[in-house]
């Protein structure tokens, strides 16, 4: 399979976490929320020379960076640093994820400004 | 489970009980944390204690790579903590809190867990009340060695989710799910054949020395190198190969193949 653009695969990602989210199945959910927030916001940061050295802390200062171009409605920089940190305490540790789905369908919506925001400028 | 004979225990032979040793390893442990980290790191390393014990911490480790200075590109700053997690999403650094209560880390502890070894093994301690040196004292007088399985069940997991966002073609999400695999499944071998495994860097290397030649490989152009989609599809294949196996044979594995 080829590499896809990232807007394209922020889109997908953030389609299977609300499946995932709507079957109940929250790690999954977690996971593919933190990719959908990452891949928008990479497809941004590329468009804008922001350099996020596949990092995922950069990635976050990305997001904050974006913010303050007037490019994404939201910092989304610390929800990325948070969604991260409970996903590898969940994947590695196998420690509870302490998201629930109010949480986490908050976070889609916010999550979903930024794939919008991505795919506009894809355009 | 028992330490396996003939693994390098470092630095488990000490007698944590004697308090000149244990000063001795906390001085240690301060000068290395200070060498292996840049101004910037020292920086949000002092922000994270200063808050850690803000909340009441009893013990804080600076662990991982930086511990072992062998950070990566990909290396995030691994600060262990006993106690809550303090605020870090303000912070800009690449950090990864491991926080669990005392009880918490007890219990995973004696349940088997590497992380809490790793970080007692080759962290440098900054800050501790009692509970790491007990703990030490504890695996140094009893041999304690973590559970292999918990890695393998970890490893197996880690591997499906791999192999689905590969599927889904985000090239950089899939290297790091494979990267986190791969490393698993290499903690997996080593811990089950008496190897107590080292920071990611240095695990090619280890696995290379059991004669796991592909994994080796795999591992290490996850860690440097920019694989194809390809690539990462025959790293997960290589994965699961190793765990199917008993790890003796997991050990030639992938030379077999």
């Amino acid at each position: 399979m080829a590499p896809k653009e990232k807007h394209t695969l922020a889109r997908e990602h953030l389609a299977t976490a609300q499946r995932e989210l709507a079957e109940g199945a929250i790690l999954p959910a977690i996971m593919f929320l933190h990719l959908a927030a990452e891949a928008a916001v990479v497809s941004l940061a590329e468009r804008e020379g922001i350099d996020t050295k596949k990092r995922h802390d950069r990635k976050a200062d990305a997001a904050q960076e974006l913010f303050r171009r007037g490019l994404v409605p939201e910092d989304l920089s610390e929800a990325l640093r948070s969604l991260n940190q409970v996903r590898k305490d969940a994947t590695y540790e196998g420690e509870d994820p302490k998201l629930d789905d109010e949480d986490l369908e908050a976070l889609a919506k916010q999550i979903e400004a930024i794939v919008v925001a991505a795919e506009e400028r894809a355009q | 489970m028992s330490s396996p004979a003939g693994t390098s225990t470092l630095p488990m032979d000490q007698s944590w009980r004697n308090d000149t040793a244990w000063a001795a390893r906390l001085t240690s442990d301060r000068v290395r944390a200070e060498r292996n980290q840049t101004a910037a790191q020292r920086l949000v390393t002092a922000t994270v204690l200063e808050r850690a014990l803000g909340q009441g911490a009893e013990a804080v480790a600076l662990t991982g790579s930086t511990a072992r200075n062998r950070r990566t590109a990909i290396s995030d700053l691994d600060i262990h903590i006993v106690g809550s997690r303090p605020r870090f999403e303000d912070l800009n650094e690449g950090l990864d809190l491991y926080a669990t209560s005392a009880d918490a880390l007890w219990e995973r502890l004696r349940a088997g867990d590497d992380f809490i070894q790793w970080t007692l093994r080759f962290g440098c301690i900054l800050v501790d009340h009692g509970v790491f040196r007990q703990a030490l004292t504890e695996i140094a007088e009893t041999g304690l060695w973590p559970d292999p399985q918990r890695k393998h069940d970890r490893a197996k997991q880690l591997l499906a989710f791999a192999e689905r966002i590969t599927a889904t073609g985000d090239l950089d999400a899939a290297q790091d799910q494979t990267r986190a695999a791969l490393t698993t499944v290499a903690r997996w071998l080593l811990l089950a054949n008496g190897e107590f495994p080292l920071s990611r860097d240095e695990l090619s290397d280890q696995v290379l020395d059991l004669g796991c030649v592909d994994l080796a490989a795999a591992l290490s152009r996850l860690i440097h190198a920019d694989p194809s989609l390809q690539e990462l599809d025959s790293a997960i294949e290589i994965g699961q190969l190793v765990i199917s196996l008993p790890p003796h044979r997991a050990r030639r594995a992938a030379l077999s193949r």
